[in-house]
């Protein structure tokens, strides 16, 4: 059963370094899974807890993609995301879903083979850990 | 304002348990800025219970409403419609907010999801603090506008007990003195003779040992 399973991701990606890099993994001819639903935010400190909630609603995993600690271009907004998706895991914790489904990950904005290997790995380690039980039936 | 932080999850889904449609109600004023039940908390709680219910294969249905206020009758009222068509309401409010829904919807099972903790401020961004125990009889006249009442550990009236050291209380390295704010407050102030006077035994009937507290003004009355 695990091994026919796609898992639906819901991608964020900040404009100043996931989105470039996975525009640039798009180019170099990266294959994504259809079920990886890209979302363009201004800065990772503008996604909201709520906004990985109802992803986790309607999918298997969240993904946030964002400059590295240091390079944030609103300085400390990849800080304030990282608290949330801290957050989120504690939520998901307390209610018996993994935590590994929401992850958050840094790069540099020209960095389209990483982009590609981590979303790689995480499709993977979703598929190892299965649908996600939470998700809304229908 | 009254500071509140939400309830663990697994409590609040104890309480549902039974319940297949539920309103959660949060309030738009103290717990909204000290984020454990305005409108964003209360889409996330309700986001983490359809998760969780999702998990157990019992499906739930959840509205979610956020007066201004959840300790005014007025504004309570705006809930009426949905409160009358679920099985219970789950409040976001403070105990008085979860108490304004049960008195005026008597028919209505409300359940709390915060912790009503304290009354103080926000220190600074995701910090808050105590400030106010509401003795019912302020004293901050005396001691220089800080409360010996919450920031002094024993409640200590006349002075630091022997637990103060280098400003700091005995019970936590992290929690100054209150006694040793007074003084330094007082310091600055040039008020330091206010610590000659004694202050006498606190009537702490104004206080919960007077029991439940009114106010009546019949001036305000209409």
């Amino acid at each position: 059963m695990k091994g026919d399973f796609e898992p639906k991701i819901t991608a964020f990606c900040c404009e100043h370094s996931g989105l470039l890099s996975a525009n640039m993994a798009v180019e170099s001819r990266f294959v994504f899974s259809n079920d990886v639903q890209m979302i363009r935010v201004p800065c990772s400190g503008k996604i909201e807890a709520i906004h990985i909630m109802k992803a986790l609603e309607e999918g298997d995993g969240v993904a946030v993609f964002a400059c590295h600690k240091e390079a944030c271009q609103f300085l400390r907004g990849n800080l304030r995301a990282e608290a949330r998706v801290s957050s989120i895991k504690e939520i998901l914790k307390e209610i018996g879903v993994e935590e590994e489904r929401v992850q958050m990950y840094y790069l540099a904005p020209s960095n389209g083979i990483k982009f590609a290997q981590l979303l790689r790995v995480f499709y993977e380690n979703l598929k190892k850990l299965g649908p996600n039980v939470g998700r809304k039936v229908g | 304002m009254i500071i509140g932080e939400r309830k663990p999850i697994q409590e609040v889904l104890g309480m549902i348990a039974e319940h297949d449609k539920i309103l959660i109600a949060g309030c738009g004023t103290c717990v909204a800025i000290c984020m454990a039940g305005g409108d964003k908390e209360v889409s996330i709680l309700a986001s983490a219970i359809k998760l969780a219910r999702n998990k157990e294969e019992k499906s739930i249905q959840i509205l979610e409403q956020t007066p201004l206020r959840q300790c005014e009758w007025e504004f309570v009222d705006e809930l009426k419609d949905k409160i009358e068509t679920c099985d219970a309401v789950l409040s976001m409010a403070c105990g008085i907010g979860v108490q304004t829904l049960v008195e005026r919807f008597p028919k209505a099972v409300v359940y709390p999801a915060v912790n009503t903790t304290f009354l103080g401020l926000p220190e600074e961004q995701g910090v808050w603090s105590e400030r106010c125990g509401a003795c019912g009889n302020c004293v901050l006249d005396k001691t220089g506008g800080i409360c010996p009442i919450v920031r002094c550990s024993k409640s200590l009236l006349n002075g630091p007990c022997g637990g103060s050291q280098d400003g700091k209380c005995e019970i936590d390295s992290e929690v100054d003195c209150g006694w040793q704010l007074i003084y330094d407050r007082l310091k600055t102030l040039g008020k330091l003779d206010n610590l000659t006077d004694i202050l006498p035994a606190k009537d702490w009937s104004t206080s919960r040992d007077g029991g439940p507290r009114k106010m009546v003004r019949e001036d305000m009355k209409l």
